[in-house]
């Protein structure tokens, strides 16, 4: 009998252990499921003289989003979500900035918009 | 022991042919030093070994030959280490690999005390040497080589999810070919050699940020004095030399656009202390000061640069 209270109580804790995780896997789940959208690319200014700079700022909702950025011409300095572009003198015209953003499970999205230097 | 030195004696010449100085925006299309000492060719199964260092460093802008007030890199810089293999296939040809590393390539703005960095394997250049005339009475030589520039890497560089400009990626992401001339004559008698080496680059394809970088010639002139003197045996073991270097280069080409502001005419002058120990190691260290700078538009122009470099001869008793 006495075998049968404990076999019957470990049964119950397992699975109460089993209920637990599986909740806590569907909230992650849950987090996981955050839709990626990169809504927004815009710089402060978009035509500079050369020599000079400015920011660019992606906005984007999701989960652990990581920002890529790159430009046809100049340079990007800082990283995140806001960097800023600079232009050196020889790289006059129309330059493409692009930035992808990276969700946690690897959902992709890209956004390019035109620096005009002068 | 003279004539022993000044025959083994490697000097130790470093040529800075298509270093930073090719800056346009500080963009360097391969690796800053390469080329061995050896003017002639080795010896048949002899080696020759050389581990080198190079800081360069460029501050100012210049828009041809007149200093510009523009104002956007406040210093740039790299540093860079390389290693050179020659080997004696022949009586009368050599084969050389070269590989080099940038430890740095960095570039410092003049707003928001930002800086970018970028580093990595450069290019390798493999090449064979041949000697076309050798006159052992008349102490002249003249050999020629042909080479394959290889991008050790291809994929644009990304540090901190930014894919750094083509001026700070370590390698060029360009195939290209090195061919270059070599004249030697020596006058024994007074510890004396000249040189006088010409070399061009070319680069074929797009690299993936659409670049190519312009063909580049460049043309050295070297005097080099073994220290020698009868009253003296502490000098024996040095050699001294001067270069006297013209570097041009043709403007670059981004998406089959030529870039205005690239593309250079400058002249350097390059003095190197070389030392020979064992008659098989050399030490050498040579600093580079632009003589003369023209470039097209606005560039960052060249400040100066210097280079240590270790040499080891293997097999000479071949």
């Amino acid at each position: 009998m006495k075998k049968k209270v404990l076999f019957g109580s470990l049964l119950l804790i397992s699975g109460v252990i089993i209920f637990l995780e599986a909740c806590k896997k569907d909230n992650d789940t849950q987090g996981d499921t955050i839709p990626l959208v990169f809504s927004d690319l815009k710089a402060e200014n978009d035509t500079i003289y050369a020599g000079t700079s400015t920011s660019i700022t992606a906005t984007a909702t999701g989960k652990d989003l990581i920002y890529m950025w790159s430009a046809s011409a100049g340079d990007i300095l800082g990283s995140g979500n806001t960097v800023t572009y600079a232009s050196p003198p020889c790289v006059p015209g129309i330059n493409e900035v692009s930035c992808t953003v990276k969700d946690n499970i690897n959902n992709t999205q890209t956004k390019t918009i035109n620096i005009v230097v002068l | 022991m003279k004539k022993t030195i000044f025959s083994y004696c490697f000097l130790s010449i470093l040529l800075f042919h298509h270093s930073g100085v090719y800056s346009q925006c500080f963009a360097s299309p391969g690796n800053p030093v390469a080329g061995s000492a050896n003017l002639g060719v080795l010896k048949k199964h002899s080696a020759r070994a050389i581990l080198f260092f190079k800081n360069s460093q460029f501050s100012g802008y210049y828009e041809g030959d007149k200093k510009s007030d523009f104002k956007y890199i406040s210093l740039a810089e790299y540093n860079y280490s390389g290693f050179v293999l020659g080997y004696g296939l022949g009586k009368k040809i050599t084969t050389e690999a070269e590989v080099g590393y940038f430890i740095n390539k960095t570039q410092h703005y003049d707003f928001l005390n930002l800086s970018l960095r970028g580093y990595g394997f450069s290019n390798a250049v493999i090449s064979l040497k041949y000697n076309i005339y050798k006159s052992l009475p008349k102490e002249f030589e003249f050999s020629i080589a042909a080479g394959a520039k290889l991008p050790l890497k291809t994929e644009p560089q990304i540090v901190n999810g930014v894919t750094l400009p083509v001026d700070l990626q370590a390698s060029s992401g360009n195939f290209g070919m090195v061919l270059q001339s070599f004249l030697v004559k020596q006058y024994p008698e007074k510890s004396l050699r000249l040189f006088l080496i010409n070399r061009y680059e070319k680069h074929f394809n797009e690299n993936k940020q659409a670049y190519v970088f312009g063909d580049a010639i460049a043309s050295s002139f070297f005097v080099s004095r073994h220290l020698w003197f009868p009253w003296t045996s502490l000098t024996e073991d040095f050699t001294a030399i001067l270069q006297i270097r013209h570097e041009f280069k043709k403007p670059n080409d981004r998406f089959s656009q030529k870039v205005k502001a690239s593309g250079s005419n400058l002249v350097f002058v390059s003095p190197q202390l070389n030392y020979n120990f064992s008659e098989l190691w050399n030490l050498s260290a040579i600093v580079d000061i632009p003589l003369y700078q023209y470039y097209n538009g606005i560039q960052l122009s060249n400040k100066y640069g210097f280079s240590i470099s270790l040499s080891r001869d293997f097999g000479l008793e071949h």
